[in-house]
């Protein structure tokens, strides 16, 4: 008898030890939506109404963004969830209407459902990931891609496509604006309640694109007047690079 | 007279006997196949070298490279048995002296047939994940290889015919068993051979170019000429030097984006006349039209003639091309612009794109034929 009360105390203890309790995890998905003038934001297949009569074609629309974080809590008793390292938003293959409402859709796995206080990242490649270069990253990886191999690093954002300057119709002024430097990599961050459930765990953030390359309408990307720029142009690279930042919004 | 009809008589018995016999069956686990039954599987894992400035190749879980799994891939890489009349192995098309191509601007085929594109060069391909062939219409190594085998353009034949082969070859069913330990004849399938042939390719790893010795790993100098082609190759603006950007798409330390992109060679009204749809035969999309995968630069000099249809002959040739700068069509790349190299631009830049050969590939004898 005193046996069998020795092993219901043993077990009592094992089932009642003040473990933390198991948080469950889901898989949580950002999308990311471009538009353009608040016309949804679609490869090639759109000709978009741009300034002064201009109109543009994309080809290419892309940017990186480093250290995304969930926040929880404020103050001392802040917490963050990394959801990654780094991830590329790439609007490359929105080539429908379809697919441009849906956006990027990009998904991290195993993040603890809870309620959060906000979502904090940065807009290019973290300068200690900037260091790097492809050979640390076997393909497939955000990194495996977009690298200048002669002094800056990674490329934070490409934006490619054709220009109509002359209302010809023909687009015929081809557009690469390619952005990057440490200087320009910036950290971003949303203070707002976001609860990650099993019933809802998607985040999305916008960017309009005429908002990167239009201030008003004396600071704007002239497509008469350049036409390209690989970040020699530092005024330029720091006004896309903060349009594209300040662009950015949690939806 | 009776003598000659019985002799008729044995002599159509005789003929009767020898046309009906029947086709020789595959020997399944029959006593006398000492060879297969004697082969032991082995699943020693194949080391790849690989230089540290090179990423980590990408090897499937469901197909590790092992020492026997490579040496089986290497002897049906270069076995013409996969062809319908025997004559063609997959180095017909990709020559190891070449950086595995074939020196012809379009490949040929069984019977001299010629095909429609260039062979490209088989090097690190471990790294690509976005497709292969001039048009990426596959997208495992594994499957790429059985492509060729039913082309009618290539091989011209069937994998019922090529499984049977092996099966019935005296040397292959130890060598299938010693690589994948299959227990009978019958287990050798088509995607096995693709699994092999995947395994040898994968070790077809170039990273040990002069490029490489001096860039990472500081072993002397370039001269004079190479370190202008350098610069001309990587730096985009400099100044008001109007550089080519080449390293857009044919970035370190591959030299290839893999991605696909129209780099301007034609000009079509409409991206539905391109002669080669390229890109679009895989994805039925029209933007795709006129795209092909961009290609390593990594021992380019072994690989003329260039372009998805071999259509230049020299490096000279295809730096003359890039200058015009396209032709405007709608889904050109943007990145190609017109820019103006000097002679001695083109024979400094010519002078890096020589650093990209690396011999000790060429002539590594892990490569090389092993019959």
């Amino acid at each position: 008898m005193n046996k069998l009360l020795f092993i219901l105390f043993s077990f009592s203890l094992f089932t009642c030890n003040n473990e933390t309790p198991i948080v469950p995890t889901v898989d949580v998905k950002l999308r990311v939506i471009g538009t353009f003038n608040d016309l949804p934001l679609q490869m090639y297949n759109q000709n978009y109404e741009y300034t002064d009569g201009i109109k543009i074609k994309f080809q290419l629309f892309n940017f990186y963004l480093s250290d995304l974080y969930l926040i929880k809590g404020v103050g001392a008793a802040e917490e963050k969830v990394l959801l990654s390292e780094v991830v590329l938003v790439n609007f490359k293959d929105i080539q429908s209407l379809s697919a441009a409402e849906r956006g990027v859709e990009l998904v991290f796995k195993n993040i603890p459902t809870g309620n959060y206080t906000g979502f904090q990242t940065g807009v290019g490649v973290a300068p200690r990931l900037n260091a790097t270069g492809p050979a640390s990253y076997p393909p497939p990886h955000p990194l495996d891609d977009n690298y200048w191999s002669w002094a800056a690093g990674y490329v934070f954002s490409k934006i490619e496509g054709n220009a109509d300057v002359d209302n010809s119709g023909k687009f015929a002024t081809k557009l690469t604006f390619h952005l990057g430097g440490d200087a320009f990599y910036k950290p971003v961050s949303w203070t707002k309640p976001i609860s990650i459930s099993k019933e809802f765990s998607e985040m999305v953030l916008t960017i309009d694109v005429k908002d990167i390359i239009w201030k008003d309408q004396n600071n704007f990307l002239d497509f008469r007047k350049i036409t390209t720029d690989h970040s020699v142009n530092k005024d330029l690279v720091s006004f896309l690079m903060t349009n594209l930042q300040q662009g950015l919004k949690y939806r | 007279m009776h003598r000659i009809l019985i002799f008729c008589w044995f002599l159509a018995l005789g003929i009767s006997l020898v046309s009906c016999k029947k086709d020789p069956e595959i020997c399944v686990d029959c006593l006398e196949d000492l060879a297969f039954k004697q082969a032991v599987p082995d699943t020693t894992p194949y080391v790849l070298n690989v230089p540290s400035w090179l990423p980590k190749p990408i090897i499937p879980s469901d197909n590790v490279l092992t020492i026997k799994g490579v040496a089986l891939g290497r002897r049906l890489f270069y076995d013409p048995i996969l062809s319908k009349d025997s004559t063609q192995s997959c180095a017909s098309c990709h020559s190891l002296d070449k950086s595995f191509t074939d020196g012809l601007p379009l490949s040929k085929g069984e019977k001299g047939l010629v095909g429609i594109r260039n062979s490209m060069a088989l090097v690190n391909l471990a790294y690509n994940t976005r497709g292969f062939f001039w048009d990426g219409r596959v997208n495992s190594l594994e499957n790429q290889v059985l492509h060729p085998i039913e082309d009618p353009l290539e091989m011209n034949n069937t994998i019922q015919e090529v499984e049977l082969r092996l099966r019935r070859s005296k040397r292959y069913p130890a060598l299938f068993k010693e690589a994948f330990g299959i227990t009978s004849k019958n287990e050798i399938t088509i995607d096995l051979l693709a699994k092999a042939i995947a395994q040898f390719e994968r070790t077809l790893i170039s990273g040990n170019s002069r490029y490489d010795q001096i860039i990472w790993g500081q072993k002397g100098f370039p001269e004079e000429d190479e370190a202008r082609g350098i610069e001309l190759f990587f730096i985009e603006f400099a100044g008001n030097i109007n550089h080519p950007g080449c390293s857009h798409c044919h970035f370190n330390p591959l030299f290839t984006d893999n991605q696909f992109r129209n780099n301007g060679l034609d000009y079509v009204a409409s991206l539905l006349d391109f002669k080669d749809p390229g890109r679009r035969n895989a994805t039925q999309n029209i933007n795709d039209s006129g795209r092909f995968r961009v290609p390593t630069l990594r021992n380019i000099a072994f690989t003329a003639p260039y372009m998805h249809d071999g259509r230049f002959k020299t490096l000279e040739e295809v730096l003359q091309q890039y200058e015009k700068g396209g032709h405007g069509v709608i889904n050109e790349d943007p990145n190609i612009h017109p820019f103006k190299l000097s002679d001695r631009d083109k024979k400094d830049l010519i002078a890096f794109l020589n650093m990209l050969s690396d011999p000790s590939f060429i002539n590594n004898k892990d490569f090389s034929n092993p019959f």
